[in-house]
């Protein structure tokens, strides 16, 4: 028999392995879009009065006159290095930047998908125990209330009210965790805030029509039968069995918010991916836009392999393969 | 741990009625019902699909679906049990009574392990510690007949077979020594063979242990020989009453004698068309005034459909019926054994 380590890892492997086509298809359609978009990194940079001359000699320099082929494996090749290239204007390498803005980002995703979860699961116990009751309907009108709000209208919201009226949060800017911890809390407080309001309401709704159906189940009457106490059932017999179902959005969410939020980034001008990579569009900065795109794939591809080693940790029946 | 008195009955079920809202106004799932179980006694409750046997037993247990509405008392050893709050009457059952439901696939949680399903009752109520509920568990598991029950224990639900399942649930349902077990339609859901396994241990747990138990099945041939009464259900009342043998030799309620009938019989030639019962069970939403079986009963007259019958008792008080044209006492036996012949010619 194989231990239960080794067959997580097989499967982790084996998933990694089918994500490599993913990853290829991907990059590859990034670098082939480049020359679809209007306009040019080389006009960008020499502005709107450069002579043909001048974009040919720039384009030449950075090897965009080059098939999309070709600029595709030198950038793989670069990547085999751990080399990424350089951002076209501030010439930095585009790996360090990459792990900064990155850092911002996962910073801002796991705190947000912690306070939802935190808000979530147990406020989803508490309703469905009681379905139909004062707590369950007020529950389900405020999260349908909150669901409904766009992103676009929360970030406006919660900064008058934290920042402009009580003056409890700044509204924008960043400082790194490694510099003021508290100060970093501070700022990353209203776009972790913003992102949780969503994302609680809508981890609370699928937890909360799970744990309903899971306590229809015969398990929990014969739970009932044996006189134990509802909080009991709640913890013991309905939180794992109702799990699943929460790890499956969670993973979607978690891939959306680790790839960055553009409105809640921009707003709040938190420098994370979502912010970095909006900017690099509007600049055709090609090796950042290459870069956050590759790194997205690969926090999908991660993702959905935790999520699918997490059914086998939450399910006895479910065999990692 | 309560002594057992002999002045009450373990439990006394009192003008039990549980109604159910339903599209078409409530449904009346039990009306009226009421029996004794003294002690150390075996009661079959038998019915077709949807005579309230479950429901019966289900709120008995206080389990019933809360939108349900249920009024009549249910004594367990002389307490009230709707005279004490929820949680003491929770826990008071959970103790005292021991409950096998129908199918073993869902009434085991797929996601904890065997060892803490057959124990956490009897931690909960018995106070028992880790290591005694343990040897307790792994103890009761092995007296229902699972070979290795200490790797059992350790165990996930999905890796046995329904009726090693069942045994387990079996030994959920004895983590508390309980006075009563109540086995709802306990052997449906398993293949023959398995059943008549898990009958007989029911029935040798039930003695050895001297406990009382209801089995609860729309199978008459479950309850021969296994139980010491028989309570007859129909459209959500107690049609007949009476001790297993007088029910199965001299049945008085006409719906009995139908369903007696309704039986194979190993004496009858092979491929002998079954009687069956013309019509159907009686809407529970619009129960019609009168005895709810005169629809159906071939004995039926005005009387029948006019006013419910009310509940007759035997001289020696061990035999009720609720019929206005009883079979006869004195010759019914004989009747009731030739009347599946009469019904195949």
């Amino acid at each position: 028999m194989r231990s239960a380590g080794s067959t997580y890892l097989r499967a982790a492997g084996t998933r990694l392995l089918a994500g490599i086509p993913v990853f290829v298809l991907v990059t590859f359609a990034a670098t082939a879009l480049s020359d679809l978009m209007p306009g040019s990194a080389a006009q960008t940079i020499l502005g709107e009065n450069a002579t043909l001359e001048q974009i040919a000699a720039l384009n030449a320099e950075y090897g965009y006159d080059r098939p999309a082929v070709i600029r595709y494996l030198d950038w793989l090749g670069g990547l085999a290095r751990g080399d990424l290239g350089y951002t076209l204007f501030s010439r930095q390498p585009v790996a360090e930047l990459l792990v900064n803005r990155a850092a911002v980002t996962f910073e801002i995703a796991l705190l947000a998908m912690l306070v939802s979860l935190l808000l979530a699961i147990p406020l989803a116990m508490v309703s469905a125990a009681r379905a139909g009751g004062l707590v369950d309907s007020t529950l389900s009108a405020v999260t349908s209330f909150l669901l409904s709000i766009p992103t676009f209208v929360s970030v406006v919201v919660l900064s008058y009210v934290f920042s402009i009226v009580l003056r409890w949060l700044p509204a924008t800017g960043w400082v790194s965790p490694f510099v003021d911890p508290l100060g970093n809390l501070m700022f990353v407080a209203l776009p972790v805030l913003s992102l949780s309001v969503h994302q609680s309401a809508y981890f609370f709704r699928v937890a909360r029509s799970q744990f309903a159906a899971t306590l229809q189940e015969d398990f929990v009457l014969v739970a009932r039968a044996k006189g134990l106490s509802t909080s009991y059932i709640m913890l013991r017999h309905a939180l794992r069995p109702s799990l699943p179902q929460v790890l499956t959005v969670l993973g979607l969410s978690m891939t959306f918010l680790l790839g960055g939020s553009f409105i809640v980034e921009s707003y709040f001008a938190v420098p994370g991916i979502g912010w970095t990579v909006l900017n690099a569009v509007k600049n055709h900065d090609l090796p950042v836009v290459q870069a956050i795109l590759s790194l997205t794939v690969v926090i999908f591809v991660v993702v959905f392999i935790l999520v699918d080693l997490g059914y086998a940790l939450i399910d006895p029946r479910v065999q990692a393969t | 741990m309560t002594v057992p008195s002999d002045i009450h009955p373990l439990l006394a079920v009192e003008n039990l009625s549980c109604a159910v809202p339903g599209p078409a106004g409530a449904m009346r799932i039990l009306t009226d019902v009421s029996f004794t179980l003294p002690h150390a006694t075996a009661l079959g409750i038998v019915g077709e699909s949807g005579a309230g046997k479950s429901m019966l037993v289900k709120t008995i247990m206080d389990i019933a679906p809360s939108r349900a509405a249920v009024t009549g008392a249910v004594r367990l050893d002389g307490t009230a049990l709707q005279s004490l709050d929820t949680r003491t009457r929770r826990t008071t059952l959970g103790r005292r009574v021991g409950m096998v439901f129908q199918n073993p696939m869902t009434s085991l949680n797929p996601f904890v392990r065997v060892g803490r399903q057959v124990e956490e009752a009897s931690r909960k109520h018995l106070g028992l510690d880790r290591r005694a509920a343990r040897e307790k568990a792994i103890a009761l598991l092995r007296a229902v007949g699972i070979p290795d029950a200490a790797e059992c224990y350790h165990g996930f639900p999905h890796q046995f077979s329904g009726g090693m399942k069942q045994r387990i649930m079996i030994a959920t349902a004895l983590a508390c020594d309980p006075e009563l077990l109540i086995a709802d339609e306990a052997t449906t859901a398993l293949d023959a063979t398995v059943q008549k396994d898990i009958l007989d241990l029911l029935q040798t747990l039930q003695q050895r242990r001297r406990m009382s138990m209801i089995l609860v099945t729309h199978n008459l041939g479950v309850v021969a020989g296994r139980t010491d009464e028989v309570i007859v259900m129909y459209g959500g009342r107690l049609v007949e009453h009476a001790p297993t043998e007088r029910l199965f030799a001299s049945p008085r309620h006409r719906y009995t004698a139908a369903l007696l009938s309704a039986m194979p019989r190993i004496d009858q030639p092979a491929h002998t068309r079954l009687a069956t019962i013309p019509g159907q069970p009686p809407s529970l939403a619009h129960p019609e005034p009168g005895c709810p079986f005169a629809p159906r009963c071939p004995a039926a007259i005005d009387a029948c459909r006019a006013a419910m019958p009310p509940m007759t008792v035997s001289a020696d008080g061990r035999h009720r019926f609720a019929c206005h044209v009883p079979l006869d006492a004195g010759i019914s036996g004989d009747a009731s054994v030739r009347q599946p012949e009469a019904a195949n010619v």
